[in-house]
């Protein structure tokens, strides 16, 4: 008797399983076919680094590419401008591992691969960060179940070739910067900020990704950067290397500084 | 606190944007370093450390008060692949003139620019053929 309701939860659990994956239906292999092929490794335009870690790029065409400061409401320009001048001195002493949405799309130099399934596309950066952006159906968390990540929920359909993803709680994405010998600008945003992706193939080689954010409360509009990524064709790399901070780190930060610490 | 209210009471702080002029992209500032002054070393390898978050190369340069370990920092183990470095291209043993930034508290530091043996040939193989795209005007509309 106990054998059978065994086998009975077994069967149960066979069909739920069964039932959670799609069928390789004929529905579903002309889905695959309608989608764009985003196979190889992408890198975004603009931060490109060579072998010490500088960007390729010239600081000119940096800042016409990136310059640019978000239409805030006066409360929250000065709340803006009170934390720019906060983190002028901090920025020096902060280390990014975890780069989250939206600043993994906006300026990284992390490589990233993108799968596209009818089900989902999933982007996957060489630093371990992955985006699943779901494109069956399916709706944002509920209410209660909901909570911030760096990479919040994203779910996202597809209109003809383009992507159109739509990015709600997100966690306070890590702060970085390079240098603040030219100052930065700063973004701060409520907890009302949600964010609207545009992605598509514009060349061969080029996705271009049209990131809106959108913050009643900060904003007095949305407002929309554009980023492209270019496909990785490169003799010396024809794979995903790991990138991470679990490795030997030798600059731990002390009394809010960055440091380099000598070999013992 | 219910997740509403959590999230209510969350203020988002993120970095948009950058001045990136002499800039270095890592998981963290190269404001510890010079970038506007050079230095160069000679002197044997004692160690290539290929790790990540970041590669060293530890260099061995003989000087007035004895020999001195400095430590050279360089970019991430993925991009050094990308510019046509590997794990081995640099071996303990290695007689180097390695250019630097120095670090800015004056130690045995810096971060890395370029590097030659003695008899000037450089060691940085040469950059990756292809045609870089533009940076799109995208700062914000």
């Amino acid at each position: 008797m106990r054998s059978g309701w065994m086998v009975l939860a077994l069967s149960a659990l066979l069909a739920a399983v069964a039932s959670a994956t799609p069928p390789n239906t004929r529905q579903r292999i002309q889905s695959f076919r309608s989608l764009p092929n985003w196979s190889g490794l992408w890198q975004q335009v603009g931060v490109t680094p060579d072998a010490t870690g500088e960007t390729v790029e010239s600081a000119e065409e940096l800042r016409a590419g990136f310059l640019a400061h978000p239409p805030y409401n006066p409360e929250w320009e000065a709340r803006a401008r009170e934390l720019q001048g906060a983190t002028a001195d901090q920025v020096v002493g902060h280390t990014t591992c975890t780069w989250g949405v939206p600043m993994v799309m906006v300026q990284s130099p992390l490589m990233f691969e993108a799968l596209v399934t009818p089900e989902e596309t999933a982007m996957i950066f060489s630093g371990r960060e992955i985006r699943h952006i779901y494109t069956d159906g399916r709706g944002h968390l509920s209410r209660d179940r909901l909570f911030p990540t760096h990479w919040g929920d994203s779910i996202g359909h597809w209109e003809g070739q383009v992507l159109v993803i739509e990015t709600i709680a997100v966690d306070s994405p890590t702060i970085f910067e390079w240098d603040s010998a030219g100052g930065q600008l700063v973004g701060l945003f409520s907890d009302q900020v949600h964010y609207r992706e545009r992605i598509t193939r514009v060349e061969k080689d080029l996705l271009q990704d049209e990131l809106t954010i959108i913050d009643p409360v900060s904003l007095t509009r949305p407002w929309t950067l554009t980023r492209q990524y270019h496909r990785v064709v490169n003799p010396y790399i024809d794979r995903m290397i790991h990138e991470d901070c679990e490795g030997r780190d030798r600059n731990p930060v002390v009394n809010g500084k960055i440091t380099l610490q000598q070999p013992e | 606190m219910t997740t509403k209210s959590a999230l209510a009471v969350r203020v988002v702080p993120l970095l948009v944007l950058f001045a990136l002029a002499d800039s270095a992209l890592a998981h963290h500032s190269f404001a510890l370093f010079d970038f506007k002054s050079e230095r160069e070393l000679e002197g044997t390898v004692k160690e290539f450390q290929w790790n990540n978050p970041h590669c060293f190369i530890q260099l061995l340069v003989a000087g007035g008060g004895g020999t001195q370990e400095w430590s050279i920092e360089m970019t991430s183990p993925l991009h050094l692949l990308q510019n046509g470095w590997g794990p081995r291209l640099v071996k303990a043993g290695d007689a180097l003139v390695v250019t630097i930034h120095p670090i800015r508290d004056g130690g045995h530091a810096g971060s890395y620019v370029r590097a030659r043996t003695r008899d000037g040939a450089p060691i940085d193989p040469p950059p990756p053929p292809g045609k870089r795209p533009a940076v799109p005007p995208g700062g914000g509309r």
